[in-house]
């Protein structure tokens, strides 16, 4: 073989190739005449379906030589619109040849394992459809291209999940798609957000441009890890595959351990080898992400192989806990590339050929391990622990090879997994170098704590089902040669890689590198590197005599038979959680605001409707009011009419009245004259009397006057006389002074008569006919008193008006 | 062809219909077979006039002119662009494989007399409405469609379909009335309600608001779009299949194709980002997408979880829209063509199992993917088409959507899409795995051992396959016409919405 160093020196050329193409559709091709051969005759569409993975075989190696001269490529620019790529370099061979190795084998297997017709109708074209869209996967030159097959990998092999078509199988089926589905579209989401990125989805090394462009970059590999990680079983995105493992036959389990969680491996090497790196290795600054996101892969790496580790030693289904082991081994496989990744520019090259070579690896002796308990489920028709037992006496073939297959597990020396498992060592060794620090150094012995419990994992299946004393139950059935064939591919290959270790690392891993931007120095590092030096063998020795002390103590305590408690798995404490609580708010708040948004119309709409009955109800009403209001208005007009009538009646009737009235009123006109004349003459009489008694008067005033005039005239005389009187009596006053009194006397005769006279006076002014005493109410006529209230009324009205006046 | 033929042709293929729909009813009167033969002719001879524009459309020519006046500025005209030619034409396949499907679906239904020329007189106003010329005419063509596709949506006349017509009818005239008061507003406004004057209003006022709630509120309601879309799965699941196909599938697509010209042609690309009134809208079409998804999950009734599926889908068209990008848009216009395959697909599909074995309900589909291959098949190609499994059609109107939100800097909306497309995995898979997987029934082992073809006839077996093929053919084939077509509508319009 030839050495890296020279190999990445050259300069690789493309070469345009329809083989690639012809790799990845021969076996869907080869599906389709599978299941039309499959309808009539199972056995013949198996042994189609055999040479169609062995020409298949042959197909991938004979990439190789084409390889050597440069990278393969077969473009479809036009397909699906933005165009399709296959590639294939070094890497991809190495995987494609895995997994139509794997599938060779497997179905070499399944031919005689999968006896029931049904299944094998499903079983041999499915499974052919899953290797050429695995096939498709690891030969492909841009994400698109990958991700369609890797999604057509996720379908087809849900098929091969639930080829029991039980419950069971079921559930696990339709759950281990469901993540699939979930992951393919995280790692969608990644795809486009590198595209919008960087404008390419190829499989390049583009670190320059993501650094260049403003992209979310942890989000994006966080993405693509998830959606390639939930393949490669990573810790919190392993769940199917225990779900998987039990209810699906070996001969699909084998797949998936061997083929299918490779991809996802794969697809992480693609992620972190070559999207996250430069192009040069001049700007060392453009290392620092790689290697950032390397460290927390790498710690993710090795919980995976603990937890996996753990959680296997707890199994009693032999399935679950081979599923288990393969998580745990997926943990080596992460851990050397996040290694690799952490020491990118230093020592990549280290744990990148580990991974690689452990995945090479782990593809044999674990196809081998599940195989054997295929051929333990033919066999018993049971995979608990508990109830096999002391299989060694009964089928002591399976038993050597299982002990051969544990032997490579668990990394002794002279098998294939020490080898890998050094590399992965030395990789965490070369951090501690390179770095330093306490975390380092704990995660080395993290490692070197898995790689013992894994001795432990596979001591208690050799105890469970090989060990004991009593070959208990008897066996249904023996296995047929038929399904030893397997392992005459796998155990010699266990081996060669284990005794010729620098002739694979370098020849078959190294290769690789070629296409790599990776430090020269470090893969130079691995030529020649000494596997059985002292040092790695040392670690194997110290991992067997960890594993052997943990051993004992776990029996004792009981720990491999008590499960650990339920919350602590990640179901329980995360799965579960998440999934129930995304549900119920998805649906939840969806069907709620859609009923609520149907109940608001519904209720808009009733409240329309009351409205409308409201207005119609007013409405109503105003017709009432209007036809109401008619009926008033009619018995309105009608009793105007009776009215009406009533009152011409009564106008007929006043108007007769009033002609009666007024021949009444004659007749009292006629009367009133009457009276008005007998008032006239009676009023006349009254003057007559009147100017009688004034004629009476006259002749009483003058009469009076008359004897007035007299009186006068005495009086005068008097007067004179008394004039004279005083004269004398003046003159003879003074002289008579004693008659004075006699002169009083005298005068007061004189008084007396004036007296009399007066009286007389009065006597003579009285009217001769009327005595005033006489003049009352009672002989008063009516004459005057019409005349007197008339007359009051003529004042009355004179009054008013003349207050009118005076207020004018 | 001259160019007087290319402006003939779009009055052509919406008169023809509305026409022979006259012609149709008058012969069902005489003869069934003359009538199911002249109903299938005019899909045909309508197909083949739509796809006859083909040349001037790729070229890039835009056919304007106008016909009669009502008032000045307001009449009726013309007009095909690349949109209106890409509606026009995905309308008139679907239409085409459709009526075919119906001849055998409808054999034993009732009131076929009616149904036939309802039918070709919808494609007809269907297909006006893409042609129309300006608002006006487009409300007049909608108006149409709207208020005659309740005849099918009412078809069974149970009372179930009586009451999700009512809804329909109330809710189509709501929208109608909206409509109309935006168009109103758009030409008190702009003096012209054209879609040929480029940008109509380009400055943002409350009045321009108000137009485009309405429009919002018109289109949206055809559309499906939350909180519009009530109507939608009441009236969808209830009408006979191939109505449901192409309600879901066709009708739907006016309304998108409404709000792109409301967004590209009234409106422009700055000025609604500068008004911010996309955001009303992308939180509507992301609710409307969630809801949908979620809200299917737990419908027992085939197509009435394939209704919410629809309302779903037409959230990822109003989102596409509302991204302003070009990539956005591409993905949205081909979604427009990849929805109406895929879910005229489904309808067809659910609707051939109803016929054949009257099941609605999902449980009890269990081992019908036996005894129905072929329909099953179909329906498995366009389910996965719909969850976005490349090679199928919908991976690549994803692909382009998410593309698209993240050239916008949202890839928030990448995530809605991929949310939606899982929980589109989690109600269109679980029907599949039963129907081919499920072993609930004890009657299927003797099917299993004779394996007798027993599908429905090929009358509706062989439309519905061609419209699965077509799911596969563009997504993957090169030289996918549709996504070529889509490409260009969505430059030209993304050239018309930025001035």
């Amino acid at each position: 073989m030839f050495l890296a160093a020279e190999y990445s020196a050259e300069i690789t050329q493309t070469i345009i190739s329809w083989r690639l193409v012809a790799v990845v559709l021969f076996p869907l091709l080869a599906a389709l005449i599978t299941a039309l051969l499959g309808r009539n005759n199972g056995f013949i569409a198996a042994i189609f379906a055999i040479c169609a993975c062995a020409l298949n075989f042959i197909g991938v190696l004979s990439l190789f030589p084409m390889l050597q001269q440069g990278v393969l490529e077969y473009p479809f620019a036009e397909l699906m619109s933005v165009g399709l790529l296959f590639r294939a370099d070094y890497l991809s061979f190495i995987f494609a040849t895995l997994i139509s190795l794997a599938w060779l084998t497997v179905m070499l297997f399944a031919q005689a394992a999968v006896d029931d017709e049904e299944q094998r109708k499903l079983y041999f074209p499915f499974s052919l459809i899953t290797l050429g869209s695995c096939l498709g996967v690891v030969l492909t030159g841009d994400l698109i291209t990958l991700f369609l097959f890797f999604e057509l990998m996720t379908f087809s092999s849900f098929v091969l999940v639930i080829l029991r078509r039980n419950r069971e199988a079921l559930i696990a089926g339709t759950f281990t798609l469901y993540m699939g589905l979930a992951g393919g579209l995280v790692m969608l989401l990644g795809i486009f957000s590198l595209y919008n990125a960087t404008g390419t989805v190829e499989l390049i090394p583009m670190m320059e441009k993501l650094a260049a462009s403003e992209a979310n970059l942890p989000l994006i590999i966080t993405c693509l890890f998830i959606g390639f990680g939930i393949k490669a079983v990573v810790i919190p995105f392993h769940l199917w595959i225990p779900r998987a493992y039990s209810a699906a036959p070996a001969a699909v389990n084998a797949l998936s351990s061997g083929a299918m969680i490779k991809v996802g491996v794969y697809g992480l090497i693609r992620v972190f080898f070559v999207i996250l790196t430069p192009t040069s290795l001049e700007m060392g600054e453009l290392f620092n992400f790689v290697r950032a996101a390397g460290y927390p892969v790498m710690w993710l790496g090795l919980l995976t192989m603990v937890v996996g580790a753990v959680m296997a030693l707890q199994q009693d289904n032999i399935m679950k806990l081979l599923a288990y082991s393969s998580v745990s081994q997926m943990g080596y496989i992460i851990t050397g590339i996040g290694a690799g990744a952490y020491l990118f520019g230093l020592e990549e090259a280290m744990g990148y050929s580990g991974a690689v070579l452990h995945a090479f690896n782990h593809t044999l002796f674990k196809v081998a391990f599940i195989l054997i308990a295929g051929i333990v489920y033919y066999c018993c028709g049971e995979l608990d622990m508990q109830k096999i037992e002391g299989l060694w006496k009964k089928i002591p073939a399976a038993g050597v090879l299982f002990v051969i297959s544990a032997l490579a597990i668990t990394g002794i020396p002279g098998f294939n997994g020490y080898i890998s498992k050094t590399l992965i060592h030395d990789a965490l060794l070369e951090a501690y170098y390179a770095y330093g620090g306490l975390h380092i150094y704990i995660a080395e012995k993290v490692f070197m704590v898995g790689s013992a419990l894994t001795l432990c994992y596979y001591l208690k299946f050799f105890q469970g089902v090989f060990g004991g004393k009593i070959p208990f139950p008897v066996l249904k059935r023996r296995p047929p040669f038929l399904l030893y064939i397997p392992f005459f591919f796998l155990i010699p290959l266990m081996l060669a890689v284990g005794l010729f270790p620098n002739y694979f690392v370098e020849g078959f891993v190294l290769a690789s590198v070629a296409d790599f931007t990776f430090e020269p120095y470090s893969i130079n590092h691995i030529i020649g590197f000494q596997f059985f030096g002292a040092h790695p063998l040392e670690a194997a020795l110290m991992v067997l005599l960890i594993g052997l002390l943990l051993y004992l103590p776990l029996v004792r305590m009981g720990f491999l038979t008590r499960p650990l408690p339920r919350w602590l798995s990640i179901e329980y404490l995360v799965l579960a959680p998440l999934v129930s609580l995304s549900l119920n708010i998805l649906l939840r708040s969806g069907g709620g605001l859609d009923r609520g948004v149907n109940r608001f119309y519904h209720g808009l709409a009733a409240k329309f409707l009351s409205l409308t009955n409201y207005f119609s109800a007013f409405d109503q009403r105003v017709d009432l009011f209007y036809s109401n209001s008619g009926d008033k208005v009619r018995n309105l007009v009608e009793s105007f009419r009776t009215v009406d009538d009533k009152l011409n009646q009564v106008y007929d009737r006043t108007g007769k009245e009033a002609r009666d009235l007024a021949g009444k009123t004659r007749k009292w006109d006629g009367a009133l004259d009457k009276g008005y004349e007998k008032a006239g003459e009676y009023a006349r009489n009254l003057t007559k009397r009147t100017s009688e008694m004034d004629e009476a008067l006259d002749h009483g005033y003058e009469k009076a006057g008359e004897y007035a005039r007299n009186l006068t005239k005495r009086t005068s005389e008097l007067d004179e006389a008394l004039d004279h009187g005083y004269e004398k009596a003046g003159s003879t006053a003074r002289r008579l002074v004693d008659r004075t009194k006699e002169n009083d006397e005298w005068l007061n005769d004189g008084k007396d008569t004036t007296d009399e006279k007066a009286e007389a006076d009065e006597k003579h002014k009285q009217p001769a006919g009327l005595n005033p005493l006489e003049w009352n109410i009672r002989n008063l006529n009516f004459d005057s008193l019409l005349l007197a209230v008339m007359l009051g009324l003529v004042i009355f009205v004179l009054l008013f008006f003349a207050r009118g006046l005076v207020n004018l | 062809m001259n160019a007087s033929v290319y402006e003939f042709l779009p009055v052509f293929m919406v008169l023809f219909p509305i026409c022979m729909s006259v012609v149709v009813f008058w012969v069902s009167r005489y003869s069934e077979r003359w009538r199911n033969g002249l109903s299938i002719v005019t899909t045909v001879v309508t197909f083949f006039a739509v796809a006859a524009m083909y040349p001037p459309m790729i070229a890039g020519e835009v056919i304007a002119y106008r016909i009669f006046d009502i008032l000045p500025g307001l009449g009726i005209s013309v007009r095909v662009d690349i949109l209106s030619f890409c509606l026009a034409l995905i309308s008139s396949l679907v239409w085409m494989l459709v009526s075919i499907y119906s001849i055998d679906y409808m054999s034993h239904e009732h009131g076929t007399d009616r149904y036939y020329p309802i039918f070709i007189f919808v494609l007809g106003s269907c297909l006006g409405i893409f042609m129309a010329g300006d608002f006006f005419t487009l409300f007049v063509f909608f108006e149409l469609m709207s208020l005659l596709s309740y005849v099918l949506v009412i078809h069974e006349e149970t009372k179930e379909a009586l009451r999700a017509g009512y809804k329909y009818l109330i809710m189509t005239i709501i929208g109608g009335l909206a409509l109309f008061f935006g168009i109103v507003i758009i030409f008190e406004l702009a003096g012209s309600v054209s879609l040929n004057e480029g940008t109509l209003v380009a400055i943002p006022s409350t009045m321009a608001f108000l137009a485009f709630i309405n429009f919002l509120i018109g289109f949206g309601m055809k559309a499906g779009m939350f909180p519009l879309h009530v109507w939608l799965p009441d009236a969808h699941p209830v009408a006979p299949s191939p109505a449901s196909a192409l309600l879901s599938g066709i009708m739907l697509k006016t309304g998108a194709y409404g709000l792109l010209r409301v967004t590209y042609t009234v409106f422009n690309i700055p000025m609604i980002k500068e008004a911010r009134w996309d955001i009303i809208v992308i939180v509507l079409a992301v609710i409307t997408i969630l809801l949908g998804s979620a809200v299917a999950l737990t419908q027992e009734d085939l197509k009435r979880r394939l209704a919410y599926s629809s309302v779903g889908q037409m959230g990822y068209i109003i989102l596409g829209m509302f991204i302003f990008t070009e990539r956005a848009l591409i993905g949205d216009i081909f979604h427009i063509f990849s929805h109406a395959l895929m879910k005229s697909t489904l309808f067809l599909a659910a609707g051939a199992i109803i016929w054949k074995t009257g099941l609605r309900n999902i449980n009890e589909l269990s081992g019908i993917g036996k005894k129905m291959p072929l329909t099953l098949g179909a329906f498995t190609l366009a389910a996965l088409a719909m969850i976005g499994i490349p090679p199928l059609n919908g991976f690549l109107s994803k692909l382009y959507l998410g593309l698209g939100a993240l050239e916008a800097g949202a890839p928030i909306y990448v995530v809605v899409l991929l949310v939606s497309s899982l929980l589109n995995g989690l109600y269109y898979l679980p029907i599949i795995i039963g129907a081919y997987f499920g072993q609930d029934h004890g009657e299927e082992e003797d099917v299993e051992e004779t394996f007798q073809f027993d599908d429905t006839s090929w009358g509706m077996v062989i439309p519905l396959c061609i419209l699965a093929l077509f799911c596969l053919v563009f997504g993957l084939m090169p030289g996918n016409i549709f996504f070529e077509l889509s490409r260009q509508a969505a430059a030209f319009l993304f050239t018309m919405g930025t001035p």
